[in-house]
This record gives C-alpha cells, structure tokens and sequence, in this order.
C-alpha cells in the first residue's frame, strides 16, 4: 500500500516505527515524526497551529493523561460531571487498589507484521489515501498523512479538536499557505 | 470547573447533546473498567465460567471479548 507514498511520506512512516521504538506503532509516534521532520509542509502547518517540539510535549502529556483515563477527553470528563460522576476520583480509586495506569488500553502484544500498526494507525493511512485521491492527487504526501491523523477518533485526535486542530482548519491553512 | 462544564450548565440538564456524551463517556469507561476486572479475574484463575456469572452474561459472550488479551 506504501506505492503511491511520496518519499516524504515514507519518511514519517519509517521515522514512526523508530519512535515506537519496538512497540506498536501509534497515531502519536507518526505526530512525533510529522514534527520532528521540520522542514516537511506537515512540520511546518503544525507549528503555525501551536504543535512544534515544546507543543507536542504539552500534547503529549495530555493524552498520556486521557490514557490513564482509559482514554476519556476532558470534554468527556466534563460530561460525566454534569451526571454527578467525578473521573478523577474514580481513577484515583482504582489505580490505589489495582496500582498505576490500571485502566491505560493494553496494545496487543506486537510480533506479528500485520500488527506492526495499531488499528488507530491502519485508518489514519486509510483516511489519508482518501484525502489524496478526494484532491485529485496521484501521490500521498506527509500532508495527507496529517489530514488523515485529523480525521481520526482516537484520544490523540480528541487532544488535539480540543485545542481547534481540527481537519477542516488545517486543510484550509495548508491551502492558503500553498498560495503565499 | 471548566470552561465546557460552565456551558452545560448554562445550558441546563435537558440538553441532550451533554447527556448523550456522558452516555458515552461511560460506556467507554465501563469497557475499560470491565476488561481490567476480567484480566484480575483470570491471573487469580478464575475460570471463564465464573467470570460470566458474576458479570450476568454467557460463558462464551465473556470468552469471546476478553479471551484474545
């Protein structure tokens, strides 16, 4: 599926798999590789919406945080308040019986080539392919490959709608910053 | 309290776009909840018998969601 991949593209793909380190490839290791290609047009969108090295760290944080929460966002948070439930003190709860990160998802274990990428990843690629072709590009760009991140309905792509990096407000920065 | 909990309460209980997020807030929350008391369950060595009839469903419901982990 890697054929119709710019070299740029392939390049975050493979820087992924390095920051993974071993493990399973997730949506945030390919944002790690999207940012620290700095001179990539993904790089260089991100930046201007406040994800350069120092944002990513901050990102990161809060999704490791909405981990711990067994992935619930802040607005999910804020919606189990409003029914009388405080999350925190329900983590707070289980991780002093059942000890840190007990409700952190699992990956499954990786060995297998197929599950090299976690699931998250496999439709980021797709979604991405699908924004080259809707453009009417022959290629799949880094660029898509964030598109695609954004389009996404994991707790990284929740961080990030949090804080308006959304795919329609991205796409319009990367066409406007096509034309300057 | 936050920005978006002032906003749903601005915008009174009977708004169904806060409620139905929480809906799904919890489930999410009881599925993380559920296959982490399932996991403890097995490394104690309970059988996926027992584990169903706690959990009020059938033996192979329980096995075929949790087994793979």
């Amino acid at each position: 599926m890697f054929e119709r991949f710019t070299k740029n593209a392939r390049r975050v793909v493979q820087d992924s798999v390095s920051i993974a380190d071993g493990g399973q490839v997730g949506t945030r290791h390919l944002l790690a590789a999207m940012v620290a290609d700095r001179e990539s047009r993904a790089a260089q969108v991100l930046a201007q919406v406040g994800v350069d090295e120092p944002g990513l760290a901050e990102l990161m944080t809060a999704v490791e945080a909405a981990d711990r929460r067994g992935g619930l966002s802040v607005a999910d948070v804020d919606a189990l308040a409003g029914i009388g439930i405080d999350v925190d003190e329900v983590i707070d709860t289980v991780e002093r019986n059942w000890g840190s990160g007990a409700l952190t998802p699992r990956p499954p274990r990786v060995g297998r080539l197929e599950s090299r990428f976690g699931a998250a990843v496999k439709r980021v690629l797709e979604q991405a392919l699908r924004a080259a072709v809707d453009n009417g590009e022959r290629q799949l760009d880094d660029t898509h490959l964030l598109l695609g991140l954004l389009k996404g309905d994991d707790p990284l792509a929740h961080e990030l709608a949090a804080r308006d990096i959304t795919y329609l407000r991205v796409r319009a920065l990367l066409a406007s910053n096509a034309l300057s | 309290m936050t920005v978006a909990t002032n906003l749903a309460t601005a915008a009174g209980d009977r708004d169904p776009r806060s409620g139905l997020r929480a809906v799904s807030a919890l489930r999410r929350l009881l599925e993380q909840l559920e296959a982490m008391q399932v996991a403890n369950a097995r490394d104690q060595g309970w059988s996926w018998q027992e584990i169903a009839t706690e959990l009020g469903v059938s033996r192979q419901a329980v096995h075929k969601k949790h087994a793979k982990r």
